[in-house]
């Protein structure tokens, strides 16, 4: 099952601003999340990041990996990597969502 | 008090855990390696060891204190009640309290009985089963919380307020705790193997009670003593609030400071009971920890025997405590399990060995950054020497819903009258707006409503006392509550959505310390962290824990926060209990009339006199006595004792006198009591206050007319309201209400006087415990 990115991408982005309590809509792809002003992204929010990202996506548990969790670009190579993966509106419909 | 002090010997212990029932069967279960983790399909599936057939925590609890005095050889009743204490470390009171508020909440209906406030801690059955009534405190400073109260207990006997301490630990398993581990990732999927694998922990229950005892009274009954404890060291490491720094610091100097108060080097150590929950964090941080401290060529060995009982929390500081008794009872060092492959120590891999040893540790390490350090041997030692050291107030904060902040907060006082606290009650929510320039924005999102008021209490108290390196300043939190905000919210949580919706960077609130944690994070405080949950009167509590914490030199200074929320489930429930009412506050009144109950926080900074004047700090007032006592009322009706709550003011009032006992009595002072229009509580305060203070100038005070029920900070904004009384500030004025206790006239009518005077502040929690300190002028005291 393939991943529409763009909207991939909006859900990571969306996860990290509802984790962090920030907008991430036009942080920079590449730049490091712990650079988020009147934020803290410790391992705490990390792992917050990466539970809500494996449970939008339907990704199996993985470990904290920071390196994976650095940026949005990280998060979405991740993503991407991990298989089985689907959009939240793919799962949405047939199974109840994941609230 | 006793003059000189006492060596503080163990003469008693119980254990129970997934291991059996009876301290002999866990021990030998524990020395042949044995394990009780198994899955455990009410908990997720989750490896777990649980208690077998555990009955609810109030009469296991009992089961257990019982147990080590019988082991112990110690009838009670042959003691002075008033020389029996108790002293308990667990985190499943707010849970309990919440469990009973929600019960409460829901069953309300207008006009019918009220129904009973339970007591506030699951060891108010115990003290009340034993009859004794020495100091109790409960606290809940996470996994070092039955290590923390076991050094509450060590400095009771040492200090001789108490000859015998029943101490002990205590932590129950639901599926709202597994999950917020699972939040973390932190569960290992097999059997945890600490120091080896480290691939996580696996959790346990375990109830676990030592008998402290002068070694004065060992030696009269001719009781044998098992092991000795030598000192203790608390420290928090402000590094992260649930992850200990990589090289571990903070228990590094736990374990140094801890050595060096029983006066030992690090050679003569020869077993360390080690942390070893098997996370990857914790694992890292104690090892270099260890390479820190022992750096001869023979470091001693280290086991951890969570791959055996699990992580039980709050009860594994008083577990492990016993297990190092029993390693230097029997010369027998406990093993690590699952040790396979080549640990980076010597962890005593798989089995038991033989090996005498004089000195042992047993270490601990908390959420919130707290870590606590026990030293045990088989002789006593040198008693440690403990010279009067004079204690300042330097600093005080106030998050109040009558205004936020000293001075704002003293002002309103003297201009409110009975009657116009604000009606209804107010939540941390309500008062958000008034904290936030006290807490740094990046944290506020992580901040629960106790976490903020704490905060918020704590950067007041520090910007008031001019302090600037938090190196050797430690902080303690104070909360009957705790925090029931959090509670609630993960219970609805897996109720409503499922455990893996736990939040993991707000589950670490579920934690009592983890507040003060986030004070720690904000302030860079190095010193002790501990958090009291004895109902009402924590803050009291608190401010003597502080008090033995700066007499010892764990701190310079330490600031004392007390602070509690208020949900609508608790709002509700203290309506059902009568505690909470439409009405304005009316104390020392015969006809009930509860008035408000509101959040609120109060903190102080208690500071070694010497080092405040080396730094010329502003001193607000002095601590000039301190006690806690214990004691059951007669019936539900009647749930304190004014002979117990008596018995706390004369001791403070002693501790105070210029002469000692004796110089009491004809002094006159500002009584600053806890009543907030329940009869019941009123009238065992007054009653105690007349027993011991008849002087006409003796002038009484109850702050809740003018804020409301405040809880646990109750006490604390009285001690505040106290201190600008004792600098000649004029004392909040309490009507008379239009139908006073029998007696209450006179005192509240005592007109003012100028000059200045001391304070005495008072505190009693449901179930039983009492607590007084006297306070005088800047410059009073030793």
């Amino acid at each position: 099952m393939s991943t529409d990115m763009p909207d991939a991408e909006l859900v990571v982005r969306d996860t990290v601003g509802a984790v962090l309590n920030t907008s991430a809509a036009e942080w920079p792809r590449d730049r490091p999340l712990d650079e988020l002003p009147d934020a803290i992204y410790d391992s705490l929010a990390q792992l917050e990041v990466l539970t809500r990202v494996e449970r939008a996506f339907r990704l199996p548990p993985r470990p904290v990996e920071p390196e994976h969790l650095m940026s949005i670009d990280t998060i979405m190579a991740m993503v991407a990597g991990s298989a089985p993966v689907r959009t939240p509106a793919d799962t949405g419909a047939t199974e109840g969502g994941d609230g | 008090m006793s003059g000189s002090p006492s060596r503080v010997a163990v003469t008693g212990v119980y254990l129970a855990s997934g291991l059996g029932v009876g301290t002999e069967q866990v021990w030998e279960a524990v020395c042949a390696g044995a394990s009780a983790l198994g899955r455990c399909s009410d908990l997720a599936d989750v490896f777990a060891a649980r208690l077998p057939d555990a009955p609810a925590a109030e009469l296991l609890i009992e089961r257990a204190g019982r147990g080590a005095l019988e082991h112990a050889a110690l009838d009670p009743g042959s003691l002075d009640p008033h020389e029996i204490g108790i002293a308990l470390g667990t985190n499943s009171g707010s849970e309990d309290l919440w469990t009973h508020y929600r019960r409460a909440a829901a069953a309300g209906r207008a006009g019918s009985a009220p129904a009973a406030h339970p007591a506030h801690t699951c060891v108010d059955r115990l003290g009340a089963a034993l009859g004794g009534r020495g100091p109790k405190a409960v606290f809940a400073t996470g996994c070092i919380a039955s290590a923390n109260a076991v050094g509450y207990a060590h400095d009771a006997v040492a200090t001789g307020r108490a000859t015998v301490m029943l101490v002990g630990g205590y932590e129950a398993l639901n599926i709202t705790t597994v999950a917020t581990f699972a939040s973390w990732k932190s569960i290992d999927s097999e059997p945890t193997a600490p120091y080896a694998r480290s691939g996580g922990l696996n959790l346990g229950e375990a109830v676990a009670f030592l008998v402290l005892e002068s070694e004065r009274s060992a030696r009269a009954r001719g009781a044998p003593v098992l092991a000795y404890v030598l000192g203790y060291g608390l420290t928090s490491d402000a590094y992260h609030i649930t992850a200990p720094p990589p090289d571990g610091s903070g228990l590094r100097t736990a374990m140094l400071g801890a050595l060096g108060r029983a006066g030992l080097a690090p050679d003569a150590v020869g077993y360390v009971n080690g942390h070893g929950t098997g996370t990857p964090a914790n694992d890292t941080a104690e090892l270099n920890a260890m390479r820190a401290v022992f750096t001869g060529p023979e470091p001693p060995p280290m086991s951890s025997s969570k791959p055996q009982v699990g992580h039980t929390l709050g009860a594994c500081g008083a577990l492990e405590a016993v297990l190092t008794t029993l390693a230097l009872r029997d010369g027998v060092l406990p093993p690590t399990a699952n040790a396979d492959g080549t640990p980076p120590w010597d962890v005593v891999p798989r089995t038991a060995r033989r090996a005498r040893v004089d000195v042992a540790m047993s270490n601990s390490i908390a959420f919130g950054g707290a870590c606590c350090s026990l030293v045990l041997g088989r002789n006593g030692g040198r008693p440690q020497d403990r010279p009067p050291k004079g204690l300042s107030f330097t600093g005080a904060g106030v998050v109040s819903a009558l205004a936020t902040g000293r001075r704002p907060f003293l002002t309103a006082l003297r201009r409110e009258r009975t009657g116009g606290a604000p009606d209804g009650f107010r939540s941390a929510r309500d008062l958000d707006g008034s904290l936030r320039d006290f807490i740094d924005p990046r944290y506020r999102p992580r901040l629960d409503g106790l976490g903020a008021l704490t905060v918020a209490a704590t950067r007041m108290a520090w910007d008031d006392s001019g302090l600037r390196d938090g190196t050797r300043v430690g902080i303690i939190l104070a909360t009957a509550a705790g925090p029931i905000g959090t509670v609630e919210l993960l219970n609805e949580t897996v109720e409503r959505e499922g455990p893996e919706y736990i939040s993991a960077v707000h589950a670490p609130n579920i934690v009592s310390s983890v507040p003060a944690g986030y004070a720690t994070l904000e302030l860079g405080l190095g010193g002790p962290l501990a958090a009291v949950s004895t109902g009402d009167a924590s803050g009291l509590i608190a401010l003597g824990h502080a008090a033995d914490l700066i007499r010892q030199g764990q701190a310079d200074a330490v600031v004392v926060v007390a602070a509690d929320d208020v949900t609508d489930t608790l709002a509700r429930a203290y309506g059902r209990y009568g505690l909470h009412g439409p009405g304005p506050c009316l104390p020392y009144s015969r006809t009930a009339a509860p008035g408000p109950v509101s959040a609120g926080a109060a903190a102080v900074v208690l500071e070694a006199t010497d080092h405040a004047r080396a730094r010329r700090a502003t001193e607000l007032g002095t601590l000039l006595g301190h006690a806690v006592s214990s004691g059951p009322g007669r019936s539900a009706d009647a749930p304190l004792c004014a002979d117990s709550w008596s018995w706390a003011l004369r001791r403070a009032l002693d501790e105070a006198a210029p002469g000692g006992a004796g110089g009491r009595g004809t002094e006159a002072v500002d009584v600053y009591g806890a009543a907030r229009g329940v009869p019941a509580l009123d009238d065992a305060e007054l009653t105690a206050v007349t027993s011991c203070l008849k002087s006409p100038g003796t002038r009484l005070t109850a702050v809740a007319g003018a804020t409301g029920h405040c809880q646990s900070a109750g006490a604390l904004l009285s001690l505040v309201a106290a201190l600008d009384g004792c600098a000649g500030g004029l004392p909040p004025h309490t009507a008379e209400p239009p139908d006073p206790l029998p007696g209450a006239r006179s005192y509240l009518s005592a007109g003012p006087t100028g000059g200045p005077r001391r304070a005495l502040v008072t505190a009693a929690s449901w179930g039983g415990t009492y607590a007084a300190a006297v306070v005088g002028p800047a410059g009073e005291g030793p």
